[in-house]
């Protein structure tokens, strides 16, 4: 049995020199966290700065007071999935070590861990150590604390080198995340100074030119001055290499092999491959080469690895990393991505096919999406060596794995390669599966024509064969498409025949994407029946677990009630999807459901909080497309309603992300917003050239609201005597001239813009009057002039004050003494003291706390001030 | 086998819900059992602002494994030199 002690007795003393200050910094965050008081803390710095031997210091002059959980992302080319939680389980005790042993979902356990972390009878220590290595799953892991860490009874300490870090990396966003939502601090560690070298080198001569080689980077300074030469080595690398040079032969070989085993090598694992003793092990403690940890030896710095590592030639790195696989595959429970990396590195084709897809797999249950992609990624650069059926299903879930990260034009050549090779093996269900597929690949590339014709070559592939799961499937993904493209009709008979099948056949999986397809066609043909549908689907994907398909389904209800202007039923369920999302952060699913608030907010005329939403929005940089089209749509018609001059440029960028989807949803609400500001800028007759085509779309597929915008803004450019048959009926009606039934209709609707711009083309002063009243309190400038305008044309001199600019602007409509009582309410005061610094009664300030309740939509006043501070509207 | 009295500062220990107690008379069964050595948890007092516990086994260093490996404070560890009771004056 070896020493393990002997390395941390004998081996390299790394003393703290300098870190007084971090180290106090530490304590201090320590000491505020408590239960419902846990906080992040990012300590950052280059490599080999000293951020562990830091931390380490730090955890161990805590024992007692606080527990520690430690886990470690690793420098795996593809690391492995939620690899420091799993680390963490290990020493974890009860809930979260069964959830982790468990199949649960990646949900459950982060849950599980956010659980553990309310320990009231001491504060955890979480110690994730080099997150800029971090797989996909454990950087969600972090967002995931950084939203909840408030809650809980820990500290979070983080640590990353700062350099690693580069703009388009994806920790970056992660990093923001955390700053944003957490109580965090960051603490970077800076290089010693000359005075701090000559400590270290406990007064040996030179300390100088250590400090001038090394520039202070602590863990180049011990290896400078633990090397056996009076000259110091000019690289970091030199220094390692110059002391492993020192060893014995058979110590070498041992250090060599540890070189290629990233983070942690089996001490057993090192005698079984070299044949040299654990003697020849202790040397390498002896020197500091090695750390031993219980079972298993690691170099001191990941630094002192590569150098080592990367002084053999690639030859005899390709054997070791052979030699090292066959070790570990004969054992279990060693991870795929492991086994992966050196059947990668190893070069060994077989090695690969066989773990890279059970590493993939792996990592999708996690939610390492990118690293799911990585490994199914290289192994399908071998998929040529496997036959025809087991290339085509490597080549299918490959391009699941590209669609899952966003890579769709990889995602579209594997299903191509794919549906060729099913077709020559004759195999009709499967083909007709990765046509479908590719069609829905296809849709995501804007490339909605190719994505019909592959739909429909799937559908026909499989008419000759009697019906089958497939056969539900491939329906089902069509009536989507169709669903998508607002064609309805075709929608609706796609999916009911998929229902039929998935009934028939008992598939959950085209039983919930039919219903979610049919129930979003009916908002626009049957909309009493369509929420009936979609929460049948919604059942069902609850009771498959399918966490993602409920979020969508949610959404779809929200967004589709909201296209039909059903307001009450989108907002309810926008605020749904919106909670369901956010608890499992599922952040494209919430984020489309809050752009859709948004434009169901500006609808309805709440215009602030409509503004407030995409400014959010904004900040939070949504790559998605659908997301981004719907934010900047709205951003742009509120713009242009509102007369800034920010408008234009927002709705020609939606334009053109709406053009490459062709897609009906997308195209008319930006095409009707472009022709509404042309006559707002008095420029009517450009209507028939901005809208001309996708009013020819809206009527193909009969679409009546997308019907009646359009044709409305025809009728107004003077190119429709009379309204479209189908057109949704306010519109109908005000291109009839019956503007009195349109303004009602419209506010009825629950739509005070566009009821007062109905009320705009009469000519009834009193009605004018209450059409300029709705416009300057919606803050409506451009519409509001015109309409004053006209009022003054018909002799009417005195109109009513426009609320000042301040009152419309305030996020929450809030008037100027409304912000006075709530700065005050802020400050903790009472009513009575409230009425008394502003000299008011204090019945009055009740009126104006309940006002400003109201308004922020906060339950009471604790929840006022905080909204309000979120919201900047007051200061502290 | 010696006994030893355990003072755990918890501020707030007194507020724990049955949910909460149950949760670290759980997790301290669980050390107690991965433990590997003889080590009995007799009872525990939960007062003001701390834990009293009465733990057997035979060596202080496994109280504060205990301690480590369960997250419990553990801020004054004494050996119990004698008990005494009402009974003692019969004694």
């Amino acid at each position: 049995m070896l020493d393990v002690e002997a390395g941390a007795r004998e081996g390299l003393r790394v003393d703290l020199v300098e870190r007084d200050e971090p180290m106090a910094a530490l304590s201090a965050r320590l000491a505020a966290t408590g239960p419902g008081a846990g906080r992040f803390v990012l300590v950052t710095g280059e490599a080999g700065i000293g951020k562990t031997t830091l931390v380490r210091a730090f955890c161990a002059a805590q024992a007692g007071a606080a527990r520690v959980w430690w886990g470690a992302c690793d420098a795996l080319s593809t690391p492995r999935p939620l690899g420091p939680l799993y680390d963490i389980a290990r020493t974890a005790r009860g809930e979260l070590a069964a959830v982790m042993a468990s199949d649960a979902s990646r949900h459950e356990r982060f849950a599980a861990a956010l659980e553990a972390l309310r320990w009231p009878l001491q504060p955890t220590i979480v110690v994730v150590e080099d997150v800029h290595w971090a797989d996909e799953g454990t950087r969600d892991l972090l967002v995931f604390l950084a939203r909840r860490v408030h809650e809980v009874n820990a500290l979070v300490i983080v640590t990353y080198r700062d350099d690693e870090v580069a703009v388009e990396h994806p920790l970056r966003q992660v990093l923001g995340h955390i700053a944003t939502v957490a109580p965090s601090d960051r603490l970077v560690l800076r290089a010693l100074s000359e005075a701090g070298v000559a400590q270290l080198a406990e007064g040996r001569a030179g300390a100088g030119d250590v400090h001038r080689v090394t520039g202070g980077n602590p863990f180049f300074v011990t290896e400078v001055l633990a090397s056996p030469t009076v000259q110091v080595p000019a690289s970091v690398a030199d220094a390692v290499l110059l002391r492993a040079r020192s060893l014995s032969p058979p110590a070498r070989a041992l250090l060599d092999v540890a070189a290629v085993v990233p983070r942690e090598a089996e001490i057993e694992l090192l005698v079984a491959v070299t044949g040299h003793g654990t003697a020849d092990l202790e040397e390498c403690l002896e020197r500091g080469l090695l750390v031993a940890t219980g079972r298993t030896v690691r170099f001191r710095h990941e630094i002192a690895r590569l150098a080592v590592e990367g002084a053999s030639s690639a030859v005899r790195r390709r054997q070791r990393h052979e030699a090292v696989l066959g070790w570990l595959r004969e054992r279990s429970s060693i991870s795929p991505a492991r086994l992966a990396y050196h059947a990668a590195q190893a070069d060994d084709p077989d090695a690969i096919l066989t773990f890279a897809p059970r590493a993939a797999q792996e990592a999708s249950r996690h939610g390492a999406h990118r690293e799911a992609y990585e490994h199914h990624r290289l192994a399908a650069g071998h998929a040529h060596l496997l036959p025809g059926r087991e290339r085509a299903d490597l080549l299918g879930r490959f391009a699941g794995a590209s669609s899952a990260v966003g890579r769709f034009e990889e995602a579209f050549a594997a299903t191509g390669a794919a549906v060729t090779l099913l077709q020559e093996l004759g195999e009709v269900e499967e083909a007709a599966l990765a046509t479908a597929r590719r069609a829905g690949i296809a849709w995501n590339l804007a490339r909605n024509e190719d994505a019909h014709r592959w739909a429909a070559d799937a559908l026909a592939m499989l008419a000759p064969i009697p019906p089958g799961v497939a056969h539900g499937r491939v329906a089902a993904m069509a009536a989507s498409l169709r669903m998508l493209a607002r064609d309805i009709p075709g929608a609706i008979e796609l999916g009911s025949r998929a229902l039929e099948l998935a009934e028939r056949h008992d598939d959950t999986e085209a039983l919930t994407a039919a219903l979610g397809a049919i129930g979003a066609a009916q908002w626009f043909a049957a909309p009493e029946e369509a929420e009936a549908t979609m929460l049948r689907g919604l059942e069902a994907a609850r009771a498959a677990g399918d966490d993602r398909r409920v979020a969508g389904i949610l959404g779809t209800l929200g967004s589709g009630a909201g296209e039909v202007r059903r307001y009450a039923i989108a907002d309810r369920w926008l605020a749904a999807t919106i909670e369901w999302a956010e608890a499992r952060d599922l952040d494209y699913q919430a984020a489309y459901a809050r752009a859709w608030s948004a434009r169901s907010a500006a609808e309805q005329g709440r215009w602030v909080e409509a503004a407030d939403l995409v400014a959010q929005l904004e900040r939070a940089a949504i790559e998605d497309r659908p997301t981004r089209i719907v934010l900047l749509t709205v951003q742009g018609r509120l713009a242009t309603r509102r007369g800034e001059p920010s408008g234009p440029a927002s709705l020609a960028e939606a334009w053109e992300l709406a053009s490459r989807t062709g897609d009906l949803q997308r195209l008319w609400p930006v095409a009707a917003g472009r022709a509404e500001a042309a006559w707002l800028a008095g420029r009517p007759g450009d209507a028939p050239a901005l809208i001309g085509d996708t009013l020819a779309l809206a009527d193909r597929l009969d679409h009546h609201w997308a019907i009646g915008e359009l044709a409305f803004w025809m009728w107004r450019a003077g190119q429709l005597p009379e309204p479209p048959a189908d057109a949704a009926e306010p519109f109908a009606l005000q291109i009839e001239g019956d503007w009195r039934a349109a303004a009602a209709a419209w506010e009825q609707l629950g739509c005070p813009y566009e009821a007062a711009v109905a009320l705009a083309d009469g000519d009834d002063p009193q009605e004018l009057l209450r059409a300029f009243e709705i416009l300057a309190g919606l803050g409506a400038a451009p519409m509001a002039d015109r309409v004053a305008a006209q009022l003054r044309a018909m002799g009417v001199r005195e109109l009513p004050r426009r609320p000042s600019k301040a009152t419309v602007a305030n996020p929450g409509g809030l008037t100027d003494r409304q912000l006075q009582v709530l700065e005050l309410l802020g400050q903790g005061c009472t009513n009575p003291q409230i009425a008394a610094r502003l000299h008011i009664s204090p019945k009055t300030a009740g009126h104006h706390v309940s006002a400003i309740l109201d308004k922020l939509g906060a339950a009471d006043r604790r929840e006022a001030a905080r909204v309000a501070r979120e919201r900047s509207l007051i200061g502290g | 086998m010696p006994t030893f009295l355990i003072e755990r500062n918890i501020p707030g220990a007194s507020d724990l819900g049955p949910d909460q107690l149950r949760a670290v008379a759980i997790t301290s069964n669980q050390v107690v059992a991965d433990l590997g050595v003889p080590y009995t948890w007799i009872r525990s007092y939960v007062a003001g602002d701390k834990i009293y516990c009465v733990h057997e086994t035979d060596d202080v260093e496994t109280i504060r494994e205990h301690a480590r490996c369960g997250g419990f404070p553990a801020d004054l560890i004494v050996e119990v030199a004698a008990e005494i009771g009402p009974g003692t004056a019969e004694s």
